[in-house]
């Protein structure tokens, strides 16, 4: 007995060992990336890139009424992360002097490409399921990194 | 003993097994599978490995991908129609030939390298052109190095670092990009260095908006774009103003070239050498500046319409952006229609300035432009705007107490005054064949773990004229 124990602590110091060293670092991220996204079948959302559940980023800024507004600056959305409650039209207008485009990490049922988003354009849309609506520019960077921002609706 | 024989043998079997699938699946999940397929991606003890494109890997992204930190990518010549994110701290990609070695985005593709939160990461001597947007981009990074970069017909920027610090962008080339040729911006302190690089037929040579600190553009050539370098302010970016760039031992010349590609702010900016734009605190010295047609070297006002944050007060002059960033900017109804980013405190000394059609040295503001803090003194120039302006505005001592408004700049007039619209960047002339880097196929790899280098700034002297 004491010889099976011994080899079931082994196996599962080895089965740790072994998917924390053929993953590295990436893997726990993924990982968490995994089960966070998981968002209950919320229409559009998505949270796995923070690997915060439903909460959406911490760093969130409330915006009150039936409209709102993201400024798309150079190259940078202000605000980056915003919370609003159903039905809410968000409005991302281009202030910068280079062209962006404001493109969901999941689906393709809303944004802006970049052709329809030079400098002083605007684009609106309306969420109105709850949900965590992430989005990027993919010019100035990717899905996880650079120029992103989230949309919580609640 | 023999009766614990069989027990042990299953142990050890079990054992060995389990440390056999811990292998496999160590060599599998490692690398994505794309990796460990050439035969010389195994660098010597204590250095990363050596991944070969196309010998390893079909492409720069998948050597990119499999690559780890400290290694070397090196890239053999021929055309690669890629635009390569890069997501690995401490890589070194190089190109075996500047000349061959090209990234070409047929006009389709966005960014050539784009370097995204990747601290520490050198690009090597390369070429991209052809892209929509930037030809190499480093964005969010700390640590980054662009040495012996070639990078033409580019949408927005030719070599571009955007929130970056700790950076050194050496030993390159732009030309035909609408906005400029090189870019610093959104960072202070940047701690970075550009030198030795040549910029032309872009609408502006050099463009950094709200960087500064720490910030060195020396030893450099900016000539026939529709501005040289033009470090301004804006709202239009985070980390406003931009300040304390020093500018030494550039020769900047004919930068009037009316069929470049050009933005808006290039197009207000033509005829000028150099033309710090809302800067604030810059030095600007020792270059060599000549065939303008407005100002060799000109402290400007920048006007910005429906500005989207008001501007700091002086005395947050010396906040690093990081404190900055997160700030709720002023309520929209409360900025002016036009916001006017006034030039002050900078220093324009030692510099030798002639052929200007409209002045050598000059200083404009909508305001009252006595105030401002701006001086100049010991350059070598024939006319100036104001009329006296070294003994108006002198570095050391009292002013002369004269006419500022005698010979003063009529910026009304020039930032109405039509300009050639912007050419076509995909049609800009195609450069010359670039320096090499020496020894690129036996160098070790050199991440930019320790930027930038210092520069002897007393060492630098005006530069000699062209012949």
């Amino acid at each position: 007995m004491i010889r099976r124990r011994a080899a079931a602590v082994a196996l599962a110091v080895l089965l740790a060992a072994g998917g924390a060293a053929a993953c590295g670092g990436d893997e726990d991220t993924s990982a968490e990336g995994g089960e966070s996204s998981d968002d209950g079948g919320l229409s559009g959302g998505s949270d796995g890139d923070e690997g915060e559940g439903d909460e959406g980023p911490d760093d969130l800024v409330v915006l009150e009424g039936s409209e709102v507004a993201v400024e798309s600056l150079d190259n940078t959305f202000r605000a980056q992360n915003i919370q609003v409650a159903p039905g809410t039209t968000v409005t991302w207008t281009n202030e910068g002097r280079n062209e962006h485009d404001v493109l969901p990490v999941e689906g393709d049922d809303w944004g802006v490409e970049v052709e329809d988003f030079q400098p002083g354009d605007v684009f609106e849309h309306t969420f109105d399921e709850p949900g965590v609506y992430d989005y990027y520019c993919s010019i100035h960077g990717t899905t996880t990194a650079g120029m992103v921002g989230s949309v919580v609706v609640e | 003993m023999e009766n614990r024989g069989p027990t042990m043998t299953t142990t050890r079997r079990l054992i060995a097994a389990l440390l056999a699938s811990l292998l496999m699946l160590t060599a599998a999940c490692g690398d994505d599978g794309s990796s460990d397929e050439g035969a010389d991606e195994s660098g010597e003890a204590g250095e990363g490995a050596t991944l070969r494109v196309p010998e390893d890997h079909d492409t720069i992204q998948a050597a990119v991908d499999a690559a780890e930190p400290g290694d070397l990518i090196l890239v053999a010549p021929g055309t690669y129609t890629e635009a390569v994110n890069v997501e690995t701290d401490d890589l070194t990609i190089r190109g075996l030939d500047r000349n061959e070695v090209i990234l070409d985005g047929e006009f389709e593709l966005d960014n050539g390298i784009r370097v995204l939160g990747a601290n520490g990461v050198a690009v090597e001597n390369m070429t991209a052109r052809n892209y929509t947007n930037n030809g190499f981009f480093w964005t969010g990074v700390e640590g980054y190095r662009g040495s012996y970069l070639t990078a033409y017909r580019t949408g927005d920027y030719g070599v571009y670092a955007f929130d970056s610090t700790k950076g050194l962008l050496e030993h390159s080339y732009a030309s035909g990009s609408p906005d400029a040729g090189f870019y610093i911006g959104q960072c202070y302190p940047c701690d970075a260095v550009i030198d030795d690089v040549v910029a032309e037929y872009n609408g502006l040579g050099y463009s950094g908006t709200n960087s500064g600190g720490n910030l060195l553009i020396v030893n450099s050539t900016f000539r026939n774009n529709r501005a040289g370098i033009v470090p301004n302010s804006g709202s239009y970016e985070l980390c406003y103003p931009e300040r304390d760039t020093t500018i030494v031992g550039n020769l900047v010349h004919a930068n009037n070239v009316p069929d470049t590609p050009a933005i808006d702010v290039a197009l207000l900016a033509m005829g000028n050498g150099i033309l710090p734009a809302g800067g604030v605190g810059n030095t600007i010295e020792r270059n060599r500046v000549f065939d303008h047609d407005r100002t060799g070297i000109g402290l400007v006002p920048f006007p910005e319409e429906d500005a989207n944050d008001d501007i700091p007060p002086p005395e947050d002059d010396d906040r690093p952006c990081a404190d900055t960033v997160d700030e709720a900017p002023a309520d929209p109804a409360s900025l002016p229609d036009l916001l006017i980013w006034n030039p002050r405190d900078n220093r324009v000394v030692g510099n030798v300035v002639e052929d200007s059609r409209l002045a050598d040295i000059g200083l404009g503001s909508l305001d009252d432009v006595s105030g401002l803090g701006n001086c100049f003194a010991d350059n070598t120039y024939t006319t100036s705007a104001p009329l006296d302006l070294e003994a108006l505005a002198p570095c050391d001592g009292e002013s002369s107490g004269g006419d500022w408004t005698a010979g003063a700049i009529d910026l009304v007039a020039l930032m109405t005054a039509e300009q050639p619209p912007s050419g076509d960047y995909k049609t800009t002339p195609v450069p010359e064949a670039q320096e090499n880097m020496p020894d690129a196929e036996s160098a070790p790899a050199a991440p930019a773990t320790d930027m930038p280098p210092s520069v002897d700034l007393d060492a630098i002297e005006v530069p000699d004229k062209p012949s």
